[in-house]
């Protein structure tokens, strides 16, 4: 299935997908604005603090091109996504000027990276890398001694950023930035509904929400409001709803591929995408106590989340969703979720929900032809377990 | 068990692996009457501060331990199946896997040593997402109760961290991280006391902690000596399990015995001019987890090219990377300086690659083999740096991609094919010698 003619005719749409196509352009667009951009990678970069000092957080996204840096410098171990993140940064992807970047502790190998990027800078002093910051939070533990010491952080990466910034950031800068960051996943959540109920595709779902994730955070909410207003006349498909895992998805390709295929990823337990939004920041305590919980206690990923507790959400999440099958997709050497799994698929097979798993998987797909196939036999099996 | 066409078992040398071995044997037999009598059991990672457990008197088992023990007994492969059976994926973390393995078998006492009885407590250090998994599985499967010891990066890179170890380490590893592992450590104590309704004596910390520095001095001792001494008395199959072993029990007056006796052997040796490998031609190091399953492939390369392996990093971490003096001062602070940092001396860069920059110089080394472990997710030691750091400084290396747990995916051919192409394109021709 190509772009449906509704979707690509919303204005909305069309402002998400183009941020998307071109990450660098969207930085040097936000940076002519005049903040200073602060690019983050990993999903558990508090951007509320980043905002409060009056810069802009960006997304990083991978380099969907040729990866020579990645080919020469990385080990087989880090798979698909993790090669991207290394070329846009080793390759030069972020934009001429001097740039800065946040990564956060969200898996091991962003950890790997950040180490690595140090020393490559110190290897080859001629290659222009950025400044880095690194923001780790405790994220897989989650008692009182893993909360104090994620504030901690928090504060810390506080006094970080107002160092580079210039600019004291006082409580009613970080309850503007809150509130501004909260509008913008509200914004996302509004296009759960339409999700479930098939009126936004899974494609066209990821497009937006990471396309936003490029944006100012008001035009970004903006947009995204525009977006669900446009969809909620748009018709339903009758593909069969399901929840994606395992490696994330930055480009709408493999959903695509999925719905070419008879299948509709209504959420995903990754960022971009639905779990991003999963939780707001809680106004009840102090900002930066309040932000720093947001990161720690939601939704956990597989990365950085136990087995017990990811086969309590999962099957969770695919109620909330509506979703009739879980799909886990897992690049080579992402396969942490193979330890996650059996579990999982315990608990959804006792309630009769299929669970497709895709191994081994890199990019560019190696054999798309392949994944269609078991795509359209796990949609046409509905369902039955493909075990 | 897959049919092995080579030899795996590595001719020994000297008589402290023979002690230590059969000491270790011994003292797992006895385990299970401790067990049984209700003591707790603990199962920990190579990476945490087992010295707890030795001042506590805790028995405990070192998973990394247990997997070289299955390798070595060539049980790896009837393990992996139970995992696959089980719903996963028997190809994956195998050297991190083998315990839960062997926690899925139906007839666990035909195990190594009669199988592995169920810890009560397990203790690992967060540093891999899928290690902690696995031991999540575990702690369900025996169940046992875990404390994770959460892991905090390091931000302090200063130059020849192991001039700054044994007694400047509040400087090499920073305030903000020493302050965050004395914390956790502190954690673990109170879960160790409770959990086990012992208490931790501080005058048994203190003691335990200044026998580890006796210990890893003679290992020191050791190390140079080998370093030094051209033939070498030993190669790495002498000395691997002996440390190993005897590291198990680091903080035990039996530890600091096992290595001042393989000092004492490695001396003798020396002293009386013995070479391990006669007419050694060539230095080898060997960078990577041990190949347990077939110790005799260091010995391969011995009568052809006179080929020695002197150098694994069981030996030199004892002597570099342990060594934490000052122990009255502060015996929790000093202990969270040991075990913080182990990781980083191999895995983060630029630690790693000038450490063994230095060791290969300081062992006058020809060659560096470099094991990466292939099917390890978690694999990141920055290995280009590493090749290119040693290179960079005339170490010819050589990479082989293998699992150094599992013995059915070893390809015995290939892997001598990779390390003769060293020793006879990029060794003995800049040696001024043919083959
Ligand atoms: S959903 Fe309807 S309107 Fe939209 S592209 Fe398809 S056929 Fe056209
Ligand atoms: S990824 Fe590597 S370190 Fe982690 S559990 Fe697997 S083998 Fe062990």
């Amino acid at each position: 299935m190509c772009e449906r003619s509704c979707t690509s005719a919303s204005r909305a749409y069309q402002a998400l997908r183009s941020a998307l196509a071109d990450p660098r352009a969207a930085g040097e667009r936000l940076a002519a604005k005049g903040k200073p951009i602060v690019w983050t990678l990993g999903d558990d970069v508090p951007e509320e603090i980043i905002l409060a000092c009056g810069m802009t957080p960006v997304r990083l996204f991978g380099c969907y091109g040729p990866r020579p840096n990645a080919e020469k410098y990385l080990e087989a171990s880090f798979g698909a996504l993790w090669r991207g993140y290394f070329e846009t940064v080793a390759g030069g992807h972020l934009g001429e000027a001097p740039q800065t970047l946040v990564l956060s502790n969200s898996s091991d190998l962003i950890q790997k990276l950040y180490y690595y990027f140090l020393q490559l800078g110190r290897l080859e002093p001629e290659r222009a890398m950025p400044r880095l910051y690194y923001v780790d939070y405790s994220l897989m533990v989650k008692d009182f001694s893993a909360q104090e010491r994620n504030v901690r952080e928090s504060r810390d990466f506080l006094r970080a950023m107002e160092e580079l910034s210039g600019r004291q950031a006082d409580g009613q800068a970080l309850d503007d930035a809150v509130a501004l960051c909260n509008r913008h996943r509200q914004a996302l959540r509004a296009l759960e509904p339409l999700r479930r109920a098939g009126r936004l595709l899974g494609s066209e779902a990821l497009t937006a929400a990471a396309g936003s994730l490029l944006l100012e955070k008001q035009e970004a909410a903006a947009l995204l409001e525009q977006l669900a207003a446009d969809a909620g006349t748009w018709p339903e498909t009758a593909l069969m709803p399901v929840l994606y895992t395992g490696s994330a998805q930055e480009t709408p390709e493999v959903y695509r591929l999925m719905e070419q295929a008879g299948l509709n990823v209504v959420a995903e337990d990754k960022v971009p995408g639905w779990r991003y939004c999963d939780r707001d920041v809680d106004g009840a305590t102090d900002a930066v106590t309040a932000v720093t919980l947001r990161y720690h206690l939601r939704f956990p990923s597989s990365e950085r989340g136990f087995v017990a507790e990811r086969a309590d959400c999962i099957p969770a999440l695919l109620d909330r969703c509506g979703a009739r099958g879980l799909v886990v997709f897992m690049n080579r050497n992402d396969e942490s979720y193979i330890w996650d799994l059996p579990a999982q698929r315990k608990v959804l097979s006792g309630r009769g929900v299929p669970v497709l798993t895709v191994e081994d998987q890199d990019w560019p797909l190696k054999q798309p032809e392949l994944l269609t196939e078991q795509f359209s036999a796990f949609a046409r099996q509905g369902g039955a377990d493909n075990g | 068990m897959a049919e092995q066409k080579y030899e795996t078992r590595s001719v020994k040398r000297l008589n402290t692996p023979k002690l230590t071995g059969a000491y270790q044997k011994q003292w797992f037999m006895g385990l299970r009457e401790r067990i049984e009598a209700g003591e707790p059991f603990g199962f920990v990672g190579a990476n945490t501060p087992m010295e707890l457990f030795q001042a506590m008197d805790i028995p405990f088992v070192v998973n990394q331990w247990w997997t070289a023990i299955c390798a070595a007994k060539q049980m790896g492969p009837r393990f992996y199946g139970f995992l696959e059976q089980a719903g996963y994926r028997s190809d994956i973390c195998s050297y991190c896997a083998a315990a839960y393995a062997c926690s899925l078998d139906p007839h666990p006492e035909e195990g190594p040593w009669g199988g592995l009885p169920h810890p009560t407590i397990a203790i690992n250090a967060e540093t891999c997402s899928s290690g902690i998994k696995i031991e999540e599985l575990m702690c369900q499967a025996w169940g046992a109760a875990s404390y994770r010891i959460q892991h905090y990066h390091q931000d302090v890179f200063l130059d020849n961290w192991w001039e700054y170890a044994p007694d400047d380490w509040e400087t090499l590893i920073g305030k903000k991280r020493l302050d965050f592992y004395e914390n956790e450590l502190r954690g673990l104590i109170r879960f160790l006391e409770e959990h086990t309704g012992r208490r931790l004596e501080m005058a048994r910390l203190i003691e335990t902690l200044n026998n580890v520095n006796e210990q890893e001095t003679w290992y020191r001792k050791t190390r140079d000596l080998i370093a030094r001494t051209v033939p070498s008395p030993v190669t790495v199959t002498d000395t691997v399990n002996a440390v190993m072993q005897a590291q198990w029990h680091r903080g035990t007056r039996w530890g600091v015995d096992m290595a001042r006796s393989l000092y004492e052997e490695v001396k003798a040796l020396a002293d009386s001019g013995t070479a391990a490998v006669p007419g050694e031609r060539v230095r080898l190091l060997w960078i990577g987890r041990g190949l347990w399953f077939n110790l005799a492939f260091y010995q391969h390369f011995e009568q052809k090219y006179g080929a020695a392996f002197i150098w694994t990093m069981y030996l030199a971490m004892g002597a570099d990377s342990y060594i934490r003096n000052h122990v009255e001062e502060n015996p929790v602070r000093c202990l969270a300086a040991r075990f913080s940092f182990l990781e980083d001396v191999l895995h983060v860069p630029p630690f790693n690659s000038q450490w063994f920059v230095k060791e290969a110089r300081h062992n006058q080394i020809d060659g560096v083999v470099f094991l990466v472990p292939e099917n390890c997710m978690n694999n990141g030691d920055f290995g280009y740096n590493i090749i290119r750091s040693l290179e960079d400084a005339g170490f010819p290396v050589c990479v082989l991609h293998a699992d150094p747990a599992d013995a059915k995916k070893w390809s015995q051919e290939k892997m001598v094919a990779a390390v003769e192409e060293l020793i006879e394109t990029r060794i003995l021709p800049g040696k001024g010698e043919g083959k």
